[in-house]
C-alpha cells in the first residue's frame, strides 16, 4: 500500500460530489417547495384550456310547428386503434353499432394507424353502446339539420361554425344560438385536448325557436312550381312569394339565383316591374279623383312620344276606357292618364304603397329599391313611373302593396315570425300584424280589383284561370337592367294574382329573372301561379278560410277556356280535367289510376284535379282509397297507400 | 425448517443468489442500487415516453421496450465485468483507447456518412449492425486508460511536460474528436473525468490550474458556437426569447416546480404532452421531478448519493492503486452525469443535454454505465476482507 495515492484528494472529491448533489437538493427543494405555486399557477395557464361548449341551437319551425331547422346532436366516432384491448370484440361492436362493413371495421382499428375516424356521425345513444369500450372515443357534434332538405332554404338561411349567416338564422341568432357553456380541458402543447381531462364548468343553454308564419306545404308546392318553371323556361332564377293580405304573413317566399335555393332575391334583388306596376298608377288617379275607370283614352296608333321617349302597344288603337288600358296593359294608355297627376302626387301615391322603402320584414339584407323624388325626374319620368319604369322593387314589396289592393287599401308591414319561443318551447315573443298606412279608400282597393280580375278573365293574364274561383292578377314584362343600361334579350316576367277576387286570401308574386322563348309575364310566370293557386287549394294543410271560400266559389264552375295566349310563343298544356256530371247529374271526377307512380309525380296529378292528397308510406304508389275510377269532388281527401319499390 | 437467516447489512435489501458477486457488502449494494435505479428508471422512461411514442404514431411502449432490451445486455456486461479481474483493464487500456479514437475517427471522417449518419445535426452514431455511440465507449476508455496510465507515470506528476503532457495529448485528440461530432457535453464530461483521476492519482495543484487557464476559453468558444449558443444566451437570459431556447429550461422549471412536495402521481404529468422537449431523456430528471414530486427527486438523489458513497468506500477499500483510481473514476463517472443532467433541469447550467445515468434513454449510454459499475463491483470483489479468491 506504499504506492497508494493520498487519502486526502479522494476524500476531497467525495466531499465535492456530496455538496454538489446537496445543491441538487436545496436548488430542486427551492423549486419544488418554495416555488411551487408559481410554477404551478403557470403549469396552469398552459396545460388548462377553456373550452366553450356550443349550446343546442334552436328550432326554426313553420306555422303549424313543424321543424324546417334542428340542431341535432350527434356522435363522431373516433378510434386509437393501439389502445384497444379486445381487438375481435371491438371490431363486432363497430360492426353492428355502426353499420360498417367488416373491412371497414378492420381498417378503422388498424393497428398501423393511432387515430381513425369513423365514416359518418351517429346517434347520440351511441355513446351508451361503447361506455367503457377502450380506445373508442365520442365526442358531441352539433348538426343543423334540415328535415325538409332545401325547403326554404334562404328563409331560413345556414350555420356556419355555429354563426347564422343568412336568413332568420343570422336575423335570429342571438336567440337561436342560446348561451354556450364552458369546460376545461386539458391540453397539449399544440393546443390538442389530453382524453379523459375534461370538467364542466357551465352547462350550456339551448337557444330558443322561432315560429315562422310560413306554411311548410305551401312552400313545398311554391318551391316546386317554381323550380319547375326555371326549368322549363331556361330562366336564370326566379321568386315566388305568396302573402296573406289582411294579415301580412308570408305564407311561403321561395327565392331561386342560378340554381341556388339559398338565394333571397325576393328581398335583395329589385327589378324595374314594368306593368305589374300600372295598378298603382291606376289606383292613385281614382283616389286623387282625377280619373275613372270608363274615362276615355285615344291611344292612336299604339305609340306616343313624349320628351324623347316612344312608347309602344302592341295590339291597341284609337280610344279605350282607363278599364280597358289596364285589362290591356296598354302603355300609352296608362302612361296618358298618368300625366292628370303632378309629379308629386305621384311620387307619393307610389311612396304610399311602400315602394323605395324598406318593408322591415325580419330577413338580413332587405333593400328598398330605388324611387326618386321628383326633383330627380326627367321630363319623361312621370310617363316612365307609370308604366312600371324608372322604378327598381322587389318581389316582396310587389306582394305588399298588392295586399294592398287585396285587403281594402291598406299596406301591411310583412309578417315571417309569428312568435319566439325559449328552449321549453314557452312563447316569449309574439308578433301581430302591422299596419302601415291606408293607402288608397276601400271603394278604390276594390275598383282597381275587379279591373284586375278582367285581366285575368280576358286580358293578359288568361292563364292564371281557375275553374272554381275568380282571380285578379296583373302581369308585366320588364327588360333586364344589368346597371349599365338594358340587356338584349333579356326580361322580368312576372305575375302577380290577387286569390280569391272576392274575399281575398293570398297574394302570388311570381316573377321569373331571363326566361327563354317567350318572355312576357302573362304566359311565362301565370301559370307559376295556377299550378300554386291548385296546389294551395288541394294541399291538406294550406292556411286557406276554406269556409270563405266556399263563398266566394262560383256557383257554376265551368271549365277554364284554355283559349291560347296571345303573347306566348307556344301554349300550355292545361290539367287534364274530366269534370262530367255522373248518372245523378252530381258533378265529379272520375279517380285516375295513378298506381305505380312515383308519389311526387301522383302527388301532383292529384292536385291538378283539386284534390287533396293525404300520404302513407314511402316509395310508388301501390293504391289509393277511394279506388281508381270512383267519383271523387274537387277538395276530397285522397289517401295515398305507397309501397317500397320491388327489386 | 428453520427461517432462512436475514441479511441485516445495509445492502441486504437485495439478496443476491447463490452465485453471489462476492461477500462484501459494497459489491451487492452496488448491484442492488444499480437494479433499483434501473427498474425505476424504467418506470419513469415508460412515462416519459409512451405520450412521445404515440405522437409519433409508434405503440406507446415502443421506447421503453428497446431501453429493457438495452438494459437486458447491459446487466449482461455488469455480470462480466463484475467477474472479470479489474486488473485485466490495466493490460488492455491502451486498446480499449484505441478502439475508441478508431471509433470516434469513423464518425466524423467526412466519407462514412453511410455507417454513420447526421442525426438531428451532429454525428454521434455508428451503425455497424447495431446502433452505438463510440463518445460512451471514449467514457469508460478515457477512464481506465488515465487510471493505468496515472498509476504508471505517478513517479513524474510532478514535471508538467513528462507527467502531465501524455495524459493531455491523449484526452485532448479523444476531445477534439468528439467536438467535431459535436457533442460538447460529452467532451467536457470525459475532460472532467479524466482530470478527476489525475487530480485523485496526485497530480499537482498548480498543473490543475494551468489546465483550468488552458481549458476555459475552448469551452467559452464551443459554447458561443452553432446551436449551442442560443442555449446559452437563453441561459443567461431567459426572458430574452420565452418561446425558443430558454424554453426548454423554463418548462422543465415549470414540470419540477408543479410537482410540489409528492407530485401529480405517476404517469400523471402534464409536460410530457409536447412542453418538455425530450422528457425521456435530456429532461428526464424534470418529468420525475413533476409526477414523483420533491420527493421523488429526494429518492434520485438518494440513490446516486449512495452509489457514490458506496463506490468510494471501494475505492478506499481498494487492494492497489489502479483499483482505486478505477473505482474513483467511475463513481465520478456517474456521479458528474447525474449531478449535469439534474443542474440542467434545474437550470443551475445551461442545457447541454446529458443523460440521466441509469434513467435517460439511450443505450450506449446505459450499456456503458452498466459496464463502469460492473468495474466497480469487480475492485469491490478483489477488496481484502470480503473478496474474491484473486486477489
Amino acid at each position: 500500500m506504499v504506492d497508494r495515492p493520498p487519502a486526502w484528494r479522494r476524500r476531497m472529491l467525495l466531499v465535492v460530489w456530496l455538496i454538489a448533489l446537496g445543491i441538487i437538493c436545496m436548488r430542486a427543494g427551492q423549486v419544488q417547495l418554495a416555488q411551487a405555486s408559481d410554477w404551478r399557477s403557470m403549469a396552469e395557464s398552459q396545460h388548462r384550456a377553456d373550452q366553450i361548449v356550443a349550446a343546442t341551437r334552436g328550432s326554426i319551425l313553420d306555422r303549424d310547428g313543424t321543424p324546417l331547422a334542428v340542431s341535432r346532436e350527434r356522435v363522431r366516432v373516433s378510434i386509437a386503434p393501439r389502445e384497444i384491448e379486445d381487438m375481435e370484440a371491438t371490431r363486432e361492436l363497430l360492426q353492428e353499432h355502426l353499420g360498417v362493413s367488416g373491412a371497414t371495421a378492420s381498417r378503422l382499428t388498424s393497428l398501423e394507424r393511432k387515430w381513425t375516424v369513423a365514416p359518418d356521425l351517429y346517434a347520440p345513444d351511441t355513446r351508451v353502446l361503447f361506455r367503457g369500450v377502450r380506445g373508442v372515443y365520442l365526442d358531441r357534434v352539433l348538426q343543423r339539420f334540415h328535415p325538409h332538405g332545401d325547403l326554404a332554404r334562404g328563409v331560413l338561411g345556414t350555420v356556419l361554425e355555429g354563426e347564422g349567416l343568412g336568413g332568420i338564422e343570422q336575423a335570429f341568432d342571438e336567440l337561436l344560438r342560446g348561451t354556450p357553456g364552458r369546460e376545461v380541458i386539458a391540453r397539449d402543447n399544440i393546443g390538442q385536448a389530453i382524453p379523459g381531462e375534461r370538467v364542466m364548468m357551465d352547462p350550456p343553454k339551448a337557444g330558443g325557436q322561432v315560429v315562422l308564419t310560413l306554411d311548410m306545404d305551401l312552400q313545398e308546392i311554391v318551391q316546386q312550381a317554381l323550380a319547375e318553371a326555371i326549368e322549363e323556361r331556361e330562366a336564370r332564377g326566379g321568386d315566388v312569394i305568396v302573402v296573406e293580405p289582411q294579415s301580412g304573413e308570408v305564407l311561403a317566399l321561395v327565392s331561386v339565383k342560378d340554381g341556388h335555393t339559398n338565394s333571397l332575391s325576393a328581398v335583395n334583388t329589385p327589378h324595374e316591374p314594368g306593368s305589374t306596376l300600372k295598378p298603382f298608377t291606376v289606383a292613385g288617379l281614382l283616389q286623387e279623383g282625377l280619373a275613372s275607370m270608363q274615362d276615355s283614352i285615344d291611344v292612336g296608333n299604339g305609340t306616343w312620344e313624349i320628351e324623347g321617349r316612344t312608347l309602344h302597344d302592341i295590339h291597341t288603337q284609337g280610344m279605350m276606357t282607363v278599364a280597358d288600358a289596364l285589362r290591356e296593359s296598354s302603355n300609352v294608355g296608362i302612361a296618358k292618364a298618368a300625366q292628370s297627376m303632378t309629379p308629386g302626387v305621384q311620387y307619393e301615391n307610389l311612396r304610399d304603397f311602400g315602394f323605395g322603402a324598406r318593408t322591415g320584414i325580419e330577413l338580413p339584407g332587405e333593400v328598398p329599391g330605388t324611387l326618386r323624388r321628383p326633383d330627380g325626374w326627367t321630363p319623361q319620368s312621370s310617363a316612365s313611373l307609370a308604366i312600371g319604369y324608372e322604378i327598381s322593387v322587389t318581389s316582396l314589396q310587389m306582394a305588399m302593396a298588392y295586399g294592398a289592393l287585396a285587403n281594402g287599401g291598406i299596406l301591411m308591414q310583412p309578417r315571417l315570425i309569428s312568435e319566439t319561443r325559449n328552449s321549453e318551447g314557452a312563447t316569449v315573443r309574439s308578433f301581430g300584424s302591422q299596419k302601415v298606412r291606408q293607402v288608397v279608400s276601400q271603394g278604390v282597393a276594390g275598383v282597381v280589383r275587379q279591373g284586375l280580375v278582367d285581366v285575368v278573365e280576358d286580358g293578359t293574364g288568361t292563364l292564371a284561370q281557375l275553374a272554381s274561383f275568380r282571380v285578379a292578377g296583373k302581369s308585366g314584362t320588364a327588360r333586364s337592367n344589368s346597371g349599365n343600361g338594358y340587356e338584349e334579350g333579356a326580361y322580368y316576367s312576372s305575375f302577380v294574382s290577387i286569390f280569391p277576387a272576392e274575399n281575398p286570401q293570398l297574394v302570388i308574386v311570381v316573377g321569373l329573372d331571363r326566361p327563354q322563348g317567350a318572355y312576357y309575364g302573362g304566359a311565362v310566370a301565370a301559370p307559376v301561379t295556377r299550378a300554386t293557386m291548385e296546389a294551395a287549394l288541394a294541399a291538406r294543410a294550406t292556411p286557406l278560410d276554406r269556409g270563405a271560400l266556399v263563398k266566394a266559389a262560383q256557383p257554376n264552375p265551368t271549365p277554364p277556356q284554355l283559349q291560347e295566349t296571345r303573347f306566348a310563343a307556344r301554349t300550355l298544356e292545361p290539367p287534364v280535367l274530366t269534370l262530367l256530371p255522373d248518372q245523378n247529374g252530381a258533378l265529379g271526377v272520375s279517380l285516375p289510376d295513378v298506381s305505380g307512380l312515383a308519389s311526387r309525380v301522383a302527388i301532383r296529378r292529384l292536385h291538378g284535379l283539386g284534390l287533396r292528397v293525404f300520404p302513407g308510406g314511402s316509395g310508388e304508389i301501390w293504391t289509393t282509397y277511394p279506388l281508381p275510377g270512383e267519383r271523387v269532388l274537387p277538395g276530397d281527401t285522397i289517401h295515398l297507400h305507397l309501397q317500397a319499390k320491388q327489386r | 425448517m428453520s427461517p432462512r437467516p436475514v441479511d441485516i447489512e445495509p445492502a441486504g435489501l437485495v439478496q443476491l443468489p447463490e452465485s453471489g458477486l462476492g461477500k462484501g457488502w459494497e459489491a451487492t449494494a452496488v448491484f442492488g442500487l444499480t437494479v433499483l435505479l434501473l427498474s425505476l428508471g424504467l418506470v419513469f422512461m415508460y412515462s416519459a415516453s409512451s405520450v412521445l411514442a404515440l405522437r409519433q404514431g409508434l405503440p406507446d411502449t415502443h421506447y421503453v421496450l428497446r431501453q429493457s432490451a438495452g438494459a437486458g445486455f447491459g446487466v449482461g456486461l455488469l455480470m462480466a465485468c463484475a467477474f472479470i479481474p479489474y486488473r485485466l483493464w490495466e493490460k488492455c487500456a491502451w486498446v480499449l483507447l484505441g478502439l475508441s479514437v478508431t471509433g470516434l475517427v469513423l464518425v466524423v471522417l467526412p466519407w462514412t456518412e453511410a455507417i454513420a449518419p447526421e442525426v438531428n445535426g451532429a454525428r454521434r452514431w455508428l451503425r455497424i449492425g447495431f446502433s452505438v455511440q463510440p463518445s460512451e465507449i471514449a467514457k469508460i476508455a478515457v477512464v481506465v486508460w488515465t487510471a493505468a496510465m496515472a498509476v504508471k507515470k505517478k513517479d513524474q506528476f510532478k514535471s508538467l511536460r513528462q507527467g502531465l503532457g501524455p495524459f493531455l495529448l491523449v484526452w485532448g485528440v479523444v476531445i477534439v474528436l468528439i467536438i467535431l461530432e459535436p457533442d460538447l457535453s460529452t467532451a467536457l464530461v470525459i475532460g472532467a473525468l479524466g482530470a478527476v483521476i489525475v487530480f485523485a492519482a496526485g497530480a499537482r495543484l498548480s498543473h490543475f490550474i494551468f489546465l483550468a487557464a488552458l481549458g476555459a476559453p475552448l469551452v467559452w468558444r464551443q459554447f458561443a458556437v452553432g446551436f449551442r449558443a442560443e442555449r446559452i444566451e437563453a441561459f443567461l437570459n431567459p426572458a430574452s426569447d420565452p418561446a425558443g431556447a430558454g424554453y426548454q429550461v423554463h418548462q422543465s422549471l415549470v414540470a419540477l416546480g408543479s410537482g410540489g412536495l409528492s407530485g401529480l402521481g405517476i404517469g400523471e404529468g402534464r409536460q410530457k404532452f409536447g412542453f418538455l422537449p425530450e422528457a425521456h431523456n435530456d429532461f428526464i430528471f424534470a418529468m420525475i421531478g413533476e409526477e414523483w414530486g420533491f420527493l421523488g427527486v429526494l429518492l434520485v438523489v438518494v440513490l446516486y448519493t449512495l452509489i457514490v458513497l458506496v463506490g468510494f468506500r471501494i475505492a478506499s477499500r481498494a487492494p492497489d492503486a489502479f483499483g482505486e483510481l478505477l473505482a474513483i473514476g467511475c463513481s465520478s463517472l456517474i456521479a458528474l452525469q447525474a449531478f449535469l443532467h439534474m443542474a440542467v433541469g434545474l437550470a443551475l447550467a445551461p442545457p447541454t443535454g446529458l443523460s440521466l445515468p441509469l434513467v435517460s434513454f439511450g443505450r450506449s449510454n446505459l450499456v456503458m454505465t452498466l459496464v463502469a459499475l460492473g468495474i466497480l463491483i469487480s475492485v469491490a470483489r478483489a477488496a481484502p476482507g470480503g473478496k474474491a479468491a484473486y486477489a
